[in-house]
């Protein structure tokens, strides 16, 4: 377990920017399209053996040629205003002492890189509709960031969002890492990309979220995003989750109180979701989570 | 000459030691306590026994297993057991363990770092792999290899190496981590009749045990090893006598015709069922 540089970039003032798989897959999606528009440059990885098991092995005529592993991958991108490492991880680790041991290699790199700040990308899961525009939540690891928090587009911080009084958890890499960076005095900010509650268990990504927070880094680093592909991808992901909430409606052993609440899902001019109680949600989440269970079933 | 033997200096933090045998370059044999056609079990079995059970040095549980209850298995409670033993008259290590469910990474290297700190001269890991075959044919033996000159080295004894693509078993992993490390390493695959993979291919252990015991040059009797592969042959032929569905199948087996899916299970039931009702 150690960083395995290819090569040290050179950088000017670099803002380093994470994404991790999570939920929806919203920060690896996004950081991964950017770092690809982007055309940003591979320089290094986290070495993965230790943080993760081993996924695929290739045997050759008995000799092992190849061990993959999920990759924590950095790219240097040279701006015109602002130049950046973009962190890629394909994974996180599943235990919490090494996901701390990550999120202080991490910081490493961004130190030795002289990187001024950081952000982390992922998932704030709540009371949204599938059809509706994802607002990017953000939680900065300092007071003196909010302000500037306040000009990004379509953002709003943890206070102003329905039910959460600036209050909650940020599990993972994109929460640690906030946290780690505080404790050596280095400024971060989580940047959260809203997806629908009965789609937190989905097996598939949610580009829309993604689009969201792609646009607020895109202004970050002036850089204009060509996200056409996304869109198109998440229009297909919409078709798919409107197909789940037919197939859930139309099951002949789901509660009145449930198939009212997918009803007014399936309609997107009715879908003022909130508030709904915390037992509607668990209701609605079970059986959507049910269907994905035996989809996924049937394609393995 | 003794002097020349490697004396432990330093014990990786994860093992406890209750000696310190001194041995000369030996090899370590790594057998698993549940494998296909308990392959790699049965070699253990027989090593642990024939080097007289000296077991010297185990890797704490702690990190590696869930040690919050025992499981129950057959009316016994069960702890899992990472064991190293030791035969210096035949200069071998063996470790026999359960897999570890979590740290895997920390745990191969433990292993790892006892076969460096007694200076081994190879690592061998043996398992079972189901195969079509009928019981009748002889067992193949697959390697697999941590790099291109041990295989060079057991071409004699391994010359079919293996194929695959796909999720690493943990001898796998071991072995590529031992090639990390710049150790011989050479895992031996045996096959095992798909009928009989659930339960232990005496024919496949003595198999494995009398190819293992050509690479290192163990000195064992293997009597006990062929006494129960003959038990199984004639229990089995016993059961073709007495089933000619089993029979038909068997038979189809060895003419190379494939059983369908329905059939490979229906084979399999009734010949577990049938070891089962006679003991």
């Amino acid at each position: 377990m150690g960083i395995r540089l290819y090569y040290e970039p050179n950088l000017k003032q670099p803002i380093m920017i994470c994404g991790w798989s999570g939920i929806g897959k919203v920060g690896l999606v996004a950081i991964n399209t950017m770092r690809r528009l982007a055309k940003a440059e591979p320089f290094g990885e986290i070495e993965p053996e230790g943080f993760f098991e081993p996924s695929r092995a290739l045997i050759v005529n008995g000799l092992i040629e190849d061990m993959r592993f999920p990759a924590t991958r950095f790219y240097a991108f040279h701006g015109s205003t602002q130049d950046a490492v973009f962190l890629v991880g394909e994974q996180q680790p599943s235990d919490p002492h090494k996901t701390y041991e990550m999120a202080e290699m991490v910081l490493d790199v961004a130190d030795m890189l002289g990187c001024r700040r950081i952000y982390t990308a992922g998932a704030g899961v709540t009371t949204i509709h599938h059809t509706n525009k994802p607002k990017v939540w953000a939680v900065p690891n300092s007071l003196d960031l909010i302000p500037e928090i306040r000009e990004y587009r379509n953002t709003i911080l943890m206070s102003e969002t329905r039910d959460r009084q600036g209050e909650g958890t940020i599990t993972g890499l994109n929460g640690l890492l906030l946290g780690v960076a505080r404790s050596r005095d280095v400024e971060a900010i989580c940047l959260m990309g809203e997806v629908p509650y009965y789609l937190q268990g989905a097996p598939w990504p949610y580009p829309k979220a993604s689009i969201s927070v792609l646009e607020v880094l895109g202004e970050i680093l002036h850089v204009p995003l060509d996200l056409r592909e996304l869109q198109e991808t998440a229009e297909k992901v919409e078709e798919n989750i409107d197909q789940v909430l037919d197939a859930l409606v139309t099951a002949d052993e789901l509660p009145e109180q449930v198939r009212e609440e997918m009803e007014i899902l399936r309609h997107p001019r009715r879908a003022d979701l909130g508030p709904i109680t915390e037992a509607e949600q668990k209701d609605i989440l079970e059986h959507i989570d049910e269907l994905f269970k035996d989809n996924s079933d049937k394609e393995a | 000459m003794s002097s020349s033997k490697t004396t432990p200096t330093r014990k990786p933090e994860v093992c406890r030691f209750t000696s310190q045998p001194r041995l000369e370059k030996p090899s370590l044999i790594v057998g698993w306590m549940k494998d296909i056609g308990d392959v790699s079990r049965g070699v253990g079995d027989f090593l642990a026994g024939a080097a007289g059970g000296h077991s010297f040095c185990q890797i704490e549980p702690t990190d590696f297993f869930p040690v919050g209850g025992v499981a129950v298995e057959s009316n016994i409670a069960t702890f899992p057991q990472s064991r190293f033993f030791h035969d210096g008259r035949n200069n071998l290590l063996l470790f026999r363990s359960d897999e570890p469910q979590s740290r895997r990474y920390e745990f191969l290297n433990a292993v790892l770092d006892l076969a460096e700190h007694y200076k081994v001269e190879s690592v061998y890991t043996v398992d079972g792999i189901v195969s079509m075959i009928p019981h009748t044919f002889d067992r193949r033996v697959f390697g697999v290899f941590s790099g291109a000159e041990v295989q060079r080295r057991l071409k004699w004894h391994l010359p079919v190496g293996l194929r695959w693509h796909g999720t690493p078993h943990m001898s796998t992993y071991l072995l590529w981590l031992a090639g990390r490390r710049g150790l011989r390493a050479a895992g031996l695959w045996i096959e095992v009749p798909f009928y009989l993979s659930d339960r232990q291919d005496a024919q496949a252990v003595r198999s494995a045990a009398s190819l293992l015991g050509g690479i290192v040059g163990w000195d064992y009797e293997t009597q006990e090893l062929d006494r129960r592969a003959a038990e199984q042959e004639e229990m089995l032929a016993h059961l073709r006598h007495e089933d000619l569905e089993i029979d038909a199948r068997i038979q189809r087996l060895e003419e190379g015709e494939p059983l369908d899916d329905d059939e490979q299970v229906e084979l399999t039931e009734a010949i577990q069922g049938a070891f089962r009702k006679h003991g």
